[in-house]
């Protein structure tokens, strides 16, 4: 996917989505365009309640925006339906969520090749232990996702993120569980991925170092895009804008 | 496979649905093989005889096991003659049956069943006995059974329809019978119902069939081979009959059981693993790959529930037929045979089973979005389903409308109608539970146990639904039987007069020299054939004394006082509207020796007057019916002294009469009451361990939020405990509100039924209260154990983990 370095991985058109209905109603999204380059690192950054992870939902599949379009890897998925958004996942999307991702009854590497498994496909064994190498869990494939400590869960999300090849994948506070030294180490590795294997990398954070190893941060407030930086210089430059935007509202 | 892997981890809230299928599969499996073991077997006194002609079979719609209609002396001989000369017939024999019971050390042997073990020495010939001595010869020699110890020469005393009478043993046989000759065998059996064949050697047994079926007609029905088991005794048929209606009832409530507990787990299960749900599906899972992976753990546990439970259903089939065969519900000699289709029958229905229980959670499983998986879970996300509002209604009005139809005594099957009527309740209860729990759930004054019950408003459903499931049924179960109906019963109205009662006792009934020696109003009862295969229950009494002991009698049309001689009948309203008879009317009637008669019809009794449909003089009853036996001897005087014993009768007061005869109607429902009760209790206490040890294992979060808040330990425990109890209080409550609306529409169907008596139940309340206890108990026991134990286990996993569960409460946008 390195040759289209120019084509948007996922683009978003004037976006909404509304959450509840009359009096209550809660604008989550209100009318959000944006190109996720391929081959990028972006962060999503917005105080609490700005729609970051109603944008991540829509963006992903995860959830059907009430108006606009969304395109993943040139595909519109609105017209698709619950099986065709299953297969788009399975075979176009990787997660890396806060924690929870991994199915407690499978092993590392049951968990790295569910994907496959679901389509079908033999898992390839070689493949999964290099995925595993990959994250630096080359030798807990047999251990269960309790045996494993949270930093470790999250190597193994990516790992399984990573194994189909997706369009892009999806993170939500990939480090909120984990403590400094393990988060710096699971965003070094998205990092990586983005750097060496040309992977197309979407992050919703509210942690300014967190967003700090990405190519572009964009801030949203109210269910809009109000600001960008683009090759961010530093997690405190980050928490200046986040500041000023938190005043703000 | 994914569902194996899957089930291998969560076998733990699998288990109750494999125990509780498994016991369902074993249920159906052990009825199933008992049933069907329980066969009619061709009598061994028929094994010699290849082909049976035997007299026309009567109507058997009332369960009373009437014997066949017999031939008249002219018919009986005719055919006899005539089948002896078809080609292939060796010798007619004919075979007679009638009371008789020998009398050792002072009683009678072989107790109340000994009926019509009395037969002509020819029919021995029939089976192939093994004969010590020699054949009865004169009229006063017997062959008897050996295993009674009397030596051929010894003298024994015979009890038969006369009386006692001395005999001379002449030889012994290897069978519970005993053999007189001809004349005496015609002189005290009537009507003759059987001729054996003995085929020519060589003969085509097919060939001599058709032959003697040309030459019967429809005069009688030929048997050969198997349907030679038709002959079987009738009191053996009617003891199988009253087994099958337990293992029925077993089967049923067990299979109704099962399914509504298959199916409330799987629905569990799957609402505690939306997470797991959720998660497959963001990572590509399409909703009918959630379905298959729910589908495919149902399977497997539905085979393996289904193999250990046919395996553990084989193994107690043997037990519960020695429990039946010692209770009187099966024959004694009664063996379980291991057919094929029982067993496999069984284990299909618990695979069947498994999966129709689990065909709405898959659906809701499949349902499951992909976001859920980044949710917090605890609260119902929708607990009220359009499928749940849809079968929970049509259930409620399936209840409510058997209800009506049973309390207005439209609906026929009384027994059945309102326990299909409580299921339809309980199942309607447990659909709609989301909306029926919560206004008796905030009755509770507690903040803290309502709001969770509250919150979690399908696990608090899914534990109150085991409870309300056994409270209706135990009440149900033993409310049912202590239905008591007052007024039908002939033998309690006549006991409203006389002071003494002469009845039974190690016999089937009295011989007519207790009569005799008795005097007062004596009950003949007997069997009126009418018209092709119609018959009537007939008592005969002599009228002057039955009228003064019988102050129960209401006579709608004509008189008593006509009862008189050997040509009259007195019928109840039933059968004179079905015959269209009045006072007046004549109609030909057969008697049990085969001669028919016109018999005129001299009064109309009320229907609950008397348990028999009809009236006639003992005179006619005795002319015609040369085994009858008297029920009961009813006196207004003291009896003086006799051998009781030895004549096989008792001289009580009317009250321990009456004891006497509920003693042993009691009997029978106390076993089928326990038998159902405890299988229901079983199957509920494993419902509500299950449901509460999964409940509560799957809240080690909250436990936890709790403990951080600063609750103690003894703190959160009591909590659960005041939870489950919760729970049982509202199971219980609903389910005494089912029980008792279900027994209360009974009784004013019974009553609707029967006019005339006083229908009433006693509530059962030692039941219920022993049921709730045991539900608290368990409910209380198994939630206090699973929090214990998720206590301790949380603990070692927070040391483990930097993080827990709590933290996903941090909102995400």
């Amino acid at each position: 996917m390195t040759e289209h370095t120019n084509t948007a991985a996922v683009e978003l058109r004037a976006v909404r989505k509304t959450y509840g209905s009359g009096a209550r109603a809660v604008a989550a999204l209100d009318g959000v365009s944006l190109d996720f380059a391929t081959g990028t690192f972006t962060a999503v950054m917005g105080p609490s309640g700005s729609g970051k992870s109603t944008l991540l939902h829509c963006a992903a599949g995860l959830d059907r925006p009430d108006d606009g379009t969304v395109r993943i890897g040139g595909v519109d998925l609105g017209p698709l339906d619950e099986t065709a958004l299953a297969l788009l996942r399975r075979e176009r999307i990787g997660f890396v969520f806060q924690a929870f991702n991994l199915v407690s009854a499978l092993t590392a590497e049951q968990n790295v090749g569910l994907p496959r498994q679901l389509a079908g496909k033999r898992a390839d064994s070689d493949e999964i232990r290099a995925a595993l190498t990959a994250v630096g869990l080359a030798n807990r494939g047999t251990h269960r996702p309790s045996q494993l400590s949270g930093g470790e869960q999250q190597r193994v999300a990516i790992a399984r993120a990573l194994i189909t090849r997706p369009a892009a994948v999806f993170a939500d506070e990939p480090t909120g569980a984990l403590d400094s030294k393990t988060s710096r180490g699971v965003l070094e590795l998205l990092r990586g991925i983005v750097d060496r294997d040309g992977q197309t990398v979407i992050m919703v954070t509210h942690d300014p170092v967190a967003a700090a190893h990405a190519d572009r941060v964009v801030l949203l407030a109210d269910g809009r895009l109000v600001d960008r930086i683009d090759n961010p210089q530093g997690a405190q430059a980050i928490a200046a804008r986040m500041a000023v935007l938190e005043a703000s509202c | 496979m994914l569902s194996v892997r899957t089930l291998r981890h969560r076998w733990v809230s699998l288990v109750g649905t494999f125990v509780a299928l498994g016991l369902g599969v074993a249920i159906l499996a052990m009825s199933g093989l008992v049933m069907s073991s329980a066969r009619a077997k061709v009598p061994e006194r028929y094994s010699g005889a290849a082909v049976l002609v035997a007299s026309p079979e009567v109507s058997q719609e009332d369960n009373a096991f009437t014997p066949s209609r017999p031939w008249s002396t002219e018919v009986g001989g005719d055919l006899v003659d005539r089948v002896s000369s078809v080609p292939g017939v060796a010798r007619a024999v004919e075979d007679r049956s009638f009371y008789a019971q020998a009398v050792i050390d002072g009683r009678p042997v072989g107790g109340a069943s000994a009926e019509a073990l009395g037969h002509n020495w020819n029919s021995s010939t029939l089976a192939s006995y093994r004969v010590e001595g020699a054949a009865p010869a004169r009229d006063d020699e017997v062959v008897l059974d050996r295993s009674l110890g009397l030596a051929p020469g010894s003298r024994v005393s015979l009890l038969t329809s006369a009386g006692p009478s001395g005999f001379t043993v002449s030889g012994t046989v290897d069978a519970d019978a005993y053999f007189v000759t001809e004349a005496v065998a015609e002189r005290l059996s009537g009507g003759l119902r059987v001729i054996g064949l003995d085929l020519s050697p060589g003969a085509d047994e097919k060939a001599v069939v058709a032959a003697v079926r040309a030459v019967v007609g429809d005069r009688g029905r030929v048997l050969s081979g198997e349907a030679r088991a038709e002959l079987e005794v009738r009191g053996e048929a009617k003891v199988r009959w009253i087994g099958d209606q337990v293992l029925t009832a077993m089967g049923g409530l067990g299979a109704f059981v099962c399914v509504f507990m298959v199916a409330s787990t799987f629905a569990f299960a799957v609402s505690q693993r939306r997470r797991e749900f959720g998660l497959l599906r963001l990572v590509g899972a399409t909703p009918r790959q959630v379905r298959v992976l729910v589908f495919g753990e149902a399977l497997v546990v539905g085979v393996l529930a289904g193999l250990a439970g046919v395996a553990l259903g084989a193994a107690s089939a043997p037990v519960v037929g020695g429990l039946l065969v010692d209770a009187g519900l099966e024959p004694a000699g009664f063996a379980i045979s291991y057919g094929f289709f029982p067993l496999a029958g069984a284990s299909g229905i618990g695979v069947v089973v498994a999966m129709l229980g689990v065909w709405a959670a898959s659906r809701r499983a499949g349902r499951v979005r992909p976001i859920e998986a980044l949710r917090t879970a605890e609260v119902d996300p929708k607990p009220m389903t359009r499928a749940r509002w849809i079968g929970g209604g049509v259930a409620m009005a399936v209840g409510v409308g058997l209800f009506l139809l049973t309390a207005t005594g439209v609906a026929e099957d009384l027994l059945n109608a309102p326990l299909y009527a409580a299921m339809a309740l309980i199942v309607g209860l447990t659909l709609l539970g989301p909306v029926v729990l919560p206004p008796l759930v905030r009755l509770v004054p507690a903040t803290l146990v309502r709001e969770s019950a509250l919150t979690a408003i399908r696990r608090t459903t899914s534990t109150v639904s085991p409870v309300l499931i056994t409270v209706v049924f135990a009440v149900l179960v033993s409310g049912m039987f202590s239905l008591t109906v007052t007024g039908v019963s002939l033998e309690k109205s006549m006991a409203i007069g006389p002071s003494t009662v002469v009845s039974a006792r190690d016999t089937p009934g009295l011989s007519d020299e207790v009569v005799s020696t008795v005097g007062g109003a004596s009950l003949l009862p007997t069997t009126l054939y009418t018209g092709s295969n119609d018959h009537l229950d007939a008592v005969g009494v002599s009228p002057e004394a039955f009228a003064k002991a019988h102050q129960g009698l209401s006579v709608v049309e004509g008189s008593l006082n006509d009862l008189t001689g050997t040509d009259t009948m007195a019928v109840n309203s039933p059968t004179a509207s079905r015959m269209a008879w009045h006072p007046g009317s004549t109609a030909d009637i057969t008697f049990a020796d085969g001669s028919t008669t016109k018999l005129r019809v001299v009064a109309v009794f009320s229907k609950t007057s008397a348990a028999a449909s009809a009236l006639v003089t003992r005179e006619t009853v005795r002319t015609h019916d040369p085994s009858a036996l008297t029920s009961a001897i009813y006196v207004d005087h003291p009896v003086v002294g006799a051998d009781w014993p030895a004549l096989g009768a008792q001289v009580m007061t009317r009250a321990e009469y009456a004891e006497f005869t509920e003693a042993e109607d009691n009997r029978l429902v106390g076993i089928f009451v326990t038998l159902l009760l405890a299988m229901s209790l079983g199957y509920s206490a494993l419902a509500i361990v299950n449901t509460l040890v999964m409940a509560t294992a799957d809240r080690a979060s909250d436990f936890r939020v709790l403990r951080l808040a600063g609750a103690t330990r003894r703190q959160v425990l009591g909590s659960v405990a005041a939870e489950s109890a919760l729970a049982v209080a509202i199971g219980s409550l609903l389910g005494v509100v089912v029980a008792f609306a279900t027994l209360a529409t009974l009784t004013s169907g019974v009553a609707h039924n029967l006019p005339d008596a006083d229908v009433s139940f006693s509530p059962p309340w030692g039941v219920l209260a022993g049921t709730v206890a045991l539900c608290l108990a368990l409910a209380v026991g198994a939630g206090l154990f699973s929090a214990n134990s998720a206590l301790k286990a949380d603990r070692a996993v927070h040391r483990m983990r930097s993080f827990g569960r709590a933290s996903r409460g941090r909102p995400l946008g």
